[in-house]
């Protein structure tokens, strides 16, 4: 190409013309007009330069990369970063006995904040999940002012069904007689303060504000811990701490939506009931479940008599000290689901760039072949998280009763099933495919709540473990078959999820 | 309105009422003027959940609006939401093997073949969808497996141009068509005449209109379409075969729409021959130039500042030229260096910007060079020496004919049918050409004869503006044909 002829002649800075039309008209563009190109040029117009000038030129395609290794763990730290909260209350929990809620306190206040940690989260749970996924769908939709509206209005309702639930629970306990008033009102406070938490975290969840999350959650811990050494009483100082988290937390997620909306005023979508109720369903059940399943063994323990409590429900530290323990492994297991996520979608995304429309018979089975390999790297490396966390906490003598440390195993089995099964949760969603979680989650739940209820019953409370254990099995293995069954036409699937 | 007068259904792309622009001003202003026809506007945005910028007059009896991307369910969807439920298990493989999979093959070939492809056939395609459609769930069945499978077909043989497919541009077009498609399923106002605005996917209703009641159907251009498309394609990020899939797409919509459209009108020569290379047949296209509001834009010398100002007004960001402008500016300046250059626009592209600031910085421009905006353009046309359009493409630009009708002399870039409208009465440069645009401003400027080269400038274009672009007369020709379209009986043929 001789120099001195106009970029659109020379394809500088910009791609190759796709006809004589498109050189045409960037030749106008850089004032070569009919005249110019008959003056100048000596051509008839504009558009007999294009044609004499236009060639194809063959297009380079790059290559999907892979992902590096340090890409890949700075994946696994955005992972576990999600669970940040939970690692740093339970760290904290294990090495000052102090924590936002629980601590060490007599038994029966246990089992009140116990009961108000575990239906703010029943109760919000579902809640939290409809609010991420709309606001995610307006962020992704370029729409951050309606994001910002929509998280606001289910924020409310959150609010609003946390409240409504616990005046509930009020009366009902007033009309059964479950917890004396004092306990009561213990538990209708940390359901409430838990409550509007989990929602203020939900809507930084959405927002990727997993930093803040974190240091909402040390602030508040922070604010516990000074009020309680500077004299006041473990639950004020408690509560001044959820005060401060929440404040923090909503601070921040109304700062990130301002950021993000450019100061911008939106409307909260308004969705008819039927249509809400239909689709809203599977996110809300999968929230609602989500918290059953890994509360549900607890609440059959706790119910389980041993020996003659006064209180019908009942908080058994040993159990909870083995749970507990377990869950540590599962941070690890939730940084593994966050980066596998990622390298599947990453495999996903090189394997459409290399592989032609009569190839998707390949693709399918490099999907499937990858998921695969994935979680069989993943049993070795949870079965080396599982055994080190046991023995960090038999070493520490933190699980020093029989009870803790057989809890504390099968939890660690448990929690390993769930993290496969929660990661083959994260890709339904992600192919638009819920109700597969729906179905696999609820066999789980099933068969959780059949062995812990039998297992307690008729054995130790602490049986109810077992039912853990299994509902995971279930869960992982359905959810599994589930996966390598749709993967066989994986394709279609990633077309139809990106729509 | 007057009882008779053909009612309208006036459809927009991006524009009125929901954007602002040329386009817009030209809507708003035909709704005003012609009082005596009902209108009913039906404008495709790109995105949901947008209030209209414009209030409309009492002949203005319905405003929809249809978002293409940034909803969860693409297309019209019915009131009741069982009915949308009823509709997603309507969609089965026989009703789709029968019903849509034949004509969803021809609407993907129409985007592997472009131009290539029969108006009729494609119009036919569309007509059965909709059929379709009306009574099955229209993103179910786009994003059906088997929809799916016959697009994996035809992108494995696609036309001549395409390099082979990957999967992934597979995946890419068809959500692009899915997209496009859903235009199909528009409800709309029957009516007696389809006004397009422009020749795109607002066009395909006119074409539905006439074939489903009989409609006329008209489209104006303003700026040419595929042309414009051209230009934005050339800043895409994409694959040469995704933006060739969408530039055949719209290559084929631009066809159908003028194959069936009864008139197409144009803002003059320069347009005319666009359109005419994309199919528009010669038959059809009238010129109708733009018009301005004289009682509006009218001139004032009162207003005008001691120091020397030149003007442009546009949003900011590349088509409009600002950084030529500001390169002229440099060479201006050493020559006048009182001169003060007044940019009246949004930002647009704020990247763009960030580089006209560059510009301006780099070359100490701060004291000349001033960025604001205006809801009073007539003002800030009172009160230049100079306007000046350094715009790489436009069609008409209203600013043009503003600043005529404010006897402010024009310096413009050689774009569209600024020639045509200038007629000799302002000076024309090159686009992207900063010493031509420099020297000509500077004619203007320096020297002890500029000022009575502005002002004989200034009149003449008045003059012009005035015979030729009072919006009382540009408007009153489409009541015009309106009646002319709607006086000949129906005359189309079932595709």
């Amino acid at each position: 190409m001789p120099t001195g002829l106009p970029n659109s002649l020379t394809h500088k800075n910009r791609r190759s013309p796709l006809d004589a039309y498109d050189v045409a008209i960037h030749l106008e563009v850089e004032g070569i007009t009919d005249q110019v190109a008959r003056s100048l040029h000596g051509f008839d117009g504009t558009l007999a330069m294009a044609e004499a000038h236009f060639v194809r030129r063959p297009v380079n395609r790059p290559k999907g990369a892979r992902p590096t290794a340090r890409q890949s763990l700075v994946q696994y730290l955005r992972g576990v970063a999600f669970a940040l909260p939970v690692l740093i209350s339970a760290v904290v929990m294990i090495v000052f006995s102090v924590s936002l809620w629980g601590g060490s306190i007599p038994i029966e206040d246990a089992a009140a904040v116990a009961i108000g940690t575990l239906t703010s989260f029943l109760v919000t749970g579902g809640i939290v999940q409809v609010m991420a996924w709309r606001v995610l769908f307006f962020l992704t939709t370029d729409d951050p002012a309606t994001a910002k509206a929509t998280c606001w209005l289910w924020q409310r309702r959150g609010l609003l069904s946390v409240l409504g639930f616990g005046m509930l629970g009020w009366l009902m306990n007033g009309y059964f007689g479950w917890l004396p008033d004092p306990l009561a009102r213990l538990a209708l406070g940390f359901h409430i303060a838990l409550g509007s938490l989990w929602l203020a975290s939900g809507a930084l969840y959405a927002l990727e504000g997993i930093l803040w999350i974190g240091l909402a959650t040390a602030l508040g811990l922070l604010i516990t811990g000074t009020t309680h050494l500077l004299g006041a009483g473990l639950y004020v100082s408690q509560f001044c701490g959820l005060a401060i988290a929440v404040a923090v937390s909503q601070g921040a997620a109304y700062r990130m939506f301002t950021e993000k909306s450019r100061h911008r005023k939106g409307k909260a979508e308004k969705i008819p009931l039927a249509r809400l109720a239909h689709t809203a369903a599977p996110y809300f059940l999968y929230g609602s479940l989500y918290y059953c399943f890994l509360f549900a063994d607890r609440w059959i323990a706790w119910t389980g008599k041993t020996a003659s409590e006064t209180l019908p429900i009942f908080f058994r530290g040993d159990y909870e000290a083995g749970l507990d323990i377990a869950l540590i492994a599962f941070v690890f297991g939730a940084g593994w689901v966050h980066a596998s996520t990622h390298a599947f979608f990453g495999a996903v995304q090189r394997a459409l760039s290399e592989l032609a429309p009569a190839e998707s018979g390949r693709f399918n089975e490099a999907i499937r072949s990858f998921y695969l390999t994935r979680i069989l790297f993943f049993l070795p490396f949870a079965l080396a998280v599982a055994a080190a966390v046991y023995a960090g906490g038999v070493g520490f003598g933190v699980l020093n009763t029989f009870v803790m440390r057989k809890v504390a195993i099968l939890a660690l089995v448990g929690f390993l099933f769930l993290v496969v099964g929660l990661w083959n949760a994260s890709l339904f969603f992600a192919f638009s495919l819920p109700f597969h979680t729906l179905r696999s989650m609820g066999l789980g739940l099933a068969a959780d709540l059949i062995v812990s209820y039998f297992g307690s019953r008729m054995g130790h409370y602490s049986d109810a473990v077992y039912g853990f254990a299994a509902g995971a099995f279930c869960f992982a293995l359905w959810s599994t078959c589930i996966c390598l069954r749709e993967f066989s036409k994986a394709d279609h699937l990633q077309f139809a999820a990106s729509v | 309105m007057k009882a008779g007068s053909p009612s309208i259904l006036l459809t927009t792309e991006g524009t009125y009422p929901h954007y602002g622009g040329g386009v817009s001003v030209w809507c708003d202003q035909l709704v005003r003027y012609l009082s005596n026809n009902p209108f009913h506007i039906f404008s495709v945005t790109h995105a949901p959940r947008r209030d209209p910028i414009f209030t409309f007059p009492d002949n203005v009896l319905t405003v929809k609006q249809f978002a293409l991307w940034g909803t969860e369910e693409p297309g019209d969807q019915p009131e009741s939401y069982s009915e949308i439920y009823q509709r997603k298990l309507r969609v089965d493989s026989d009703s789709m093997e029968e019903g849509f999979l034949p004509y969803f093959r021809i609407l993907v070939r129409a985007a592997f073949h472009g131009e290539t492809c029969s108006p009729k056939l494609l119009a036919g395609a569309i007509m059965s969808l909709r059929r379709f459609f009306a009574g099955r769930d229209f993103k179910k069945s786009m994003s059906s497996p088997e929809a799916w499978t016959v697009f994996l077909q035809e992108s494995a043989r696609p036309g001549p141009g395409f390099e082979a497919f990957t999967l992934e541009e597979a995946t890419k077009c068809l959500r692009w068509l899915l997209r496009y498609a859903s235009i199909i399923t528009a409800n709309f106002e029957k009516t007696d005449v389809v006004h397009a605005s422009i020749s795109g996917l607002a066009g395909v209703l006119g074409v539905i209109a006439k074939l489903e009641n009989g409609s006329k159907f008209l489209i104006t251009e303003h700026g040419i379409y595929l042309r414009e498309l051209y230009v934005a394609l050339g800043k895409m990020p994409e694959s040469p075969n995704c933006l060739r899939f969408l530039l055949n797409w719209n290559r084929a919509i631009v066809r159908m729409n003028y194959y069936f459209a009864d008139s197409v009108t144009s803002l003059g020569e320069f347009n005319r021959k666009w359109q005419l290379r994309f199919g528009a047949p010669e038959e059809k296209i009238r010129i109708f130039p733009n018009g301005v509001e004289s009682k509006r834009f009218y001139p004032d010398p009162a207003q005008l500042p001691e120091r020397p100002t030149v003007i442009a007004l546009a949003r900011i960001y590349a088509l409009k030229g600002i950084d030529t402008l500001l390169k002229a500016a440099v060479i201006v300046v050493q020559h006048a260096p009182t001169t003060c250059f007044k940019i009246y626009g949004e930002i647009a592209d704020p990247d763009y910007y960030e580089n006209c600031l560059k510009i301006v910085r780099q070359h100490k421009l701060e004291k000349n060079v001033e960025f604001t905006v205006t809801k009073k353009p007539e003002d800030a046309l009172r009160a230049a020496h100079i306007f000046c359009l350094p715009s790489i493409s436009e069609g008409l630009p209203y600013s043009v004919l503003e600043a005529m009708f404010t006897g402010c002399p024009v310096v413009a870039s050689d774009v569209g049918v600024v020639s045509d409208t200038l007629a000799g009465t302002g000076l024309l440069v090159r686009p992207n050409d900063p010493e031509g645009l420099a020297s000509q401003l500077l004619y203007l400027l320096d020297g002890p004869e500029a000022a009575n080269r502005r002002a004989r400038m200034g009149a003449k274009g008045l003059a012009r503006a005035r015979e030729c672009y009072q919006a009382t007369v540009t408007t009153k020709k489409f009541e015009d044909l309106y009646d002319e379209l709607t006086v000949c009986q129906p005359d189309y043929q079932t595709a």
